[in-house]
């Protein structure tokens, strides 16, 4: 019986990982999880060089986040290797030159997938959805108000994966931030259906990956017309 | 498929072994407790140096008990699990007739010794060869007040059935519980109180889904801590909730997420959290505390569940009553609306200086309210479609005692009810001696009552949130 890909690309990266004797996923083998998934994420294209960051950045058109893909880099920030907003070829292209040099600066022999070229996510509201595995619960996903002071906000809410979307929509009616999501001061309601549904495919990666130790995506932004993922951070187990 | 446990609750024939004379003994004091429950079927003893205890007949050994046993009572040191589990053996060899045994003493797994561990592991093994259900060891056991079994060493058992069962994880815990309920004024009873000690082979998620299914069980109570078969517990519970409600106490709330975890999501997981999330996901019902637990046990058990969570305070006394309305904030409930016509109807019954509708469903009928205004006020409330349950909070005064409000609330009530009015009202009666007497009257009568705002409170909270599970079933 032939395996679904989207098994088949968990077992694979699963593997690759495994063979390299590391537990963190890049952010492009994150995003090659997620896209066979149906979690969606901002267009994006893996670059090796300069010249076609500007072809990449030129395809996706408006501002381009440029940030090194490397199994060794960890803290890509500090290393000075992401750049966000990079409007157009040009730009882009040095962008490009840039995160490479500080790569090689930060870690001489730093294995260098690539560059990713990805289209910058309109505004809405940053919720974080993580997922793990627990040793007396199994599969378990969470929700919850996301961004950078996730975890001093502490406005998360917890389930056993998989879930439902009904249930996805009472984990989001639970948060103390849910009145972001329905609109407040002016701003539009975000569209909770896609939402829910997103939620609802990160449990089921969650529920089908048993080598999975943690899942971060954060922030999944959810806006008017849909949800995006900007970020995947995988660790196995 | 294993042996149901059906012999656990209603067994034909109870031997207990290591009952003693001695009543410093735990052995005797089950004994004790077997008799006292008024257990109507076949006991033996087994005990080589004695001729009967309490006056029941002992015996040397569990296999010369010539009447039917379904049920063993282990009381003896966990240094005899050698010998006994050949005598289970045999017993179940020779006469096919064990069904159960209850493994009540200490020293085995949770020792952490390797002996301990060892004679657990033997225990156990005796018993799934021979087709017998392991409880224990090391627990409370089990109490059945309908059935009049009694396997527990605990003293002052509240002997009254209710339709309340508790199951719970901790034999201390669940014994406070049990003990302290079935003392309090209005004692609470219980249908089948389960402490299952070590698990070495019945656990909690069969039990669990046994009490669901337990035609008698109106409500489960569930306390549990840690358990690393969370999941499986967790989705008997949502098998159970489909029929009846479960509240769950649970203590560990401080567990914090892995200090190690690499996400936030890691960081943020903490078993409590977890288990919170499921508790949502599946319908169970959390409360946080002991008190509250009983409350809300006994309100599931008695009263009919509010379509609702809008609430109707009627008080006879102001302060009492605006400190029912903070308690209504504090859980969540809020104040129904009434109607014009409900208005309406109240201003005509009550006294002139009545405070009707401020705010929105709280009415002050002021001290000089008498006996039949205060039924009819009631009434009129509770007929108003927009009012899910009422809080009725009364203090006796010279103009209304609180037996004549009790009569008149009595005579009301069956009216009602013919009416198809079936809304939970909520007396609290305050307070202390001077309400016994009326407590009394509406308990015998059938009526739940209440000793403050914050026990109705808390108590319709949980069966709001019961109501508003049900509608949104998930499933594992």
């Amino acid at each position: 019986m032939a395996r679904q890909p989207a098994h088949e690309t968990l077992e694979r990266i699963t593997a690759t990982c495994t063979a390299q004797e590391r537990l963190q996923l890049t952010e492009w083998e994150t995003y090659e999880i997620f896209r066979q998934w149906q979690i969606p994420i901002a267009p994006c294209e893996l670059v090796g060089d300069p010249s076609e960051a500007a072809a990449a950045a030129e395809r996706l058109g408006g501002p381009v986040a440029v940030k090194i893909v490397s199994p060794d880099i960890g803290h890509k920030t500090e290393a000075g290797c992401v750049r966000l907003n990079v409007e157009g070829p040009l730009e882009a292209s040095a962008a490009c030159a840039e995160v490479l040099a500080n790569g090689r600066s930060y870690k001489s022999d730093a294995r260098i997938d690539g560059v990713l070229i990805q289209r910058m996510a309109p505004s809405g509201v940053e919720l974080i959805v993580g997922g793990l595995h627990d040793r007396s619960f199994g599969p378990v996903i969470m929700t919850g108000v996301g961004g950078i002071f996730t975890e001093v906000m502490k406005d998360v809410t917890f389930r056993l994966a998989p879930v439902s979307e009904e249930q996805a929509l009472l984990m989001l009616q639970e948060l103390k931030g849910y009145p972001l999501l329905t609109g407040v001061r002016g701003k539009p309601p975000v569209d909770l259906k896609a939402l829910a549904r997103t939620l609802v495919a990160i449990s089921q990666l969650v529920a089908n990956w048993p080598q999975l130790g943690e899942l971060d995506l954060n922030p999944l932004i959810a806006h008017e017309q849909g949800v995006i993922a900007v970020d995947g951070l995988v660790t196995l187990r | 498929m294993a042996t149901s446990l059906d012999a656990l609750f209603r067994p034909r024939g109870i031997a207990v072994a290591g009952a003693s004379n001695d009543p410093t003994k735990p052995g005797h004091q089950v004994l004790h407790n077997l008799l006292e429950a008024g257990y109507a079927g076949q006991m033996a003893v087994i005990n080589p140096n004695a001729s009967a205890v309490l006056g029941v007949t002992a015996y040397p050994d569990l296999a010369s008990i010539p009447a039917t046993v379904e049920m063993l009572i282990l009381a003896v040191p966990a240094a005899t699990t050698p010998a006994m589990a050949e005598a289970i053996r045999l017993r179940k060899l020779q006469r096919q007739d064990l069904r159960v045994v209850v493994a009540v003493a200490g020293g085995f797994a949770e020792t952490h010794t390797e002996e301990g561990r060892a004679w657990q592991e033997q225990l156990a093994e005796a018993c799934v060869s021979a087709g017998v259900r392991l409880v224990g060891p090391n627990c409370v056991g089990i109490i059945d007040n309908r059935n009049r079994v009694d396997t527990t060493f605990l003293t002052g058992v509240h002997r009254r059935s209710s339709g309340i069962s508790l199951l719970s994880q901790s034999g201390a815990m669940g014994a406070w519980m049990a003990l302290e309920w079935g003392a309090l004024p209005v004692p609470v009873g219980l249908n089948k109180f389960v402490s299952l000690g070590n698990m070495a082979e019945v656990d909690m998620g069969e039990v669990l889904d046994y009490l669901g299914q337990d035609p008698t069980t109106r409500a489960i109570g569930l306390y549990v801590e840690g358990n690393p078969r969370a999941r499986a517990l967790m989705e008997a519970a949502a098998r159970a909730t489909l029929r009846k409600p479960v509240v769950v106490l649970k203590v560990g709330r401080t567990d914090q997420g892995s200090d190690a975890a690499k996400s936030h999501t890691g960081a943020l997981a903490g078993a409590d959290r977890i288990y919170d999330g499921a508790f949502r996901q599946y319908g169970l019902i959390r409360t946080t505390r002991v008190d509250d637990f009983a409350v809300t046990l006994s309100a599931f058990d008695r009263l009919p569940l509010p379509l609702g969570g809008r609430v109707a305070v009627l008080t006879n006394a102001g302060g009492p009553g605006v400190y029912a309305l903070d308690a209504l904030a504090d859980h969540g409930l809020s104040l129904a609306q009434f109607s014009p016509a409900t208005k309406a109807s109240l201003r005509a019954t009550l006294p002139p200086f009545a405070s009707v509708g401020d705010p929105d469903g709280h009415v002050d009928m002021t001290g000089g309210v008498g006996p039949r205004q205060v039924a009819q006020a009631v009434a009129a409330a509770l007929r108003d479609p927009g009012v899910d349950a009422l809080f009725h909070i009364f203090i006796p005064t010279k103009f209304n005692s609180a037996e004549e409000m009790a009569r008149e609330l009595l005579s009301l009530l069956p009216g009602l009810k013919r009416n198809s009015l079936d809304k939970p009202l909520f007396p609290v009666l305050l307070s202390g001696h001077g309400v016994a007497q009326a407590r009394k009257l509406l308990e015998e009568n059938g009526i739940m009552t209440f000793g403050s705002p914050d026990q109705a409170a808390a108590a319709l909270a949980a069966m709001a949130r019961y109501t508003s599970a049900r509608q949104k079933p998930a499933r594992p």
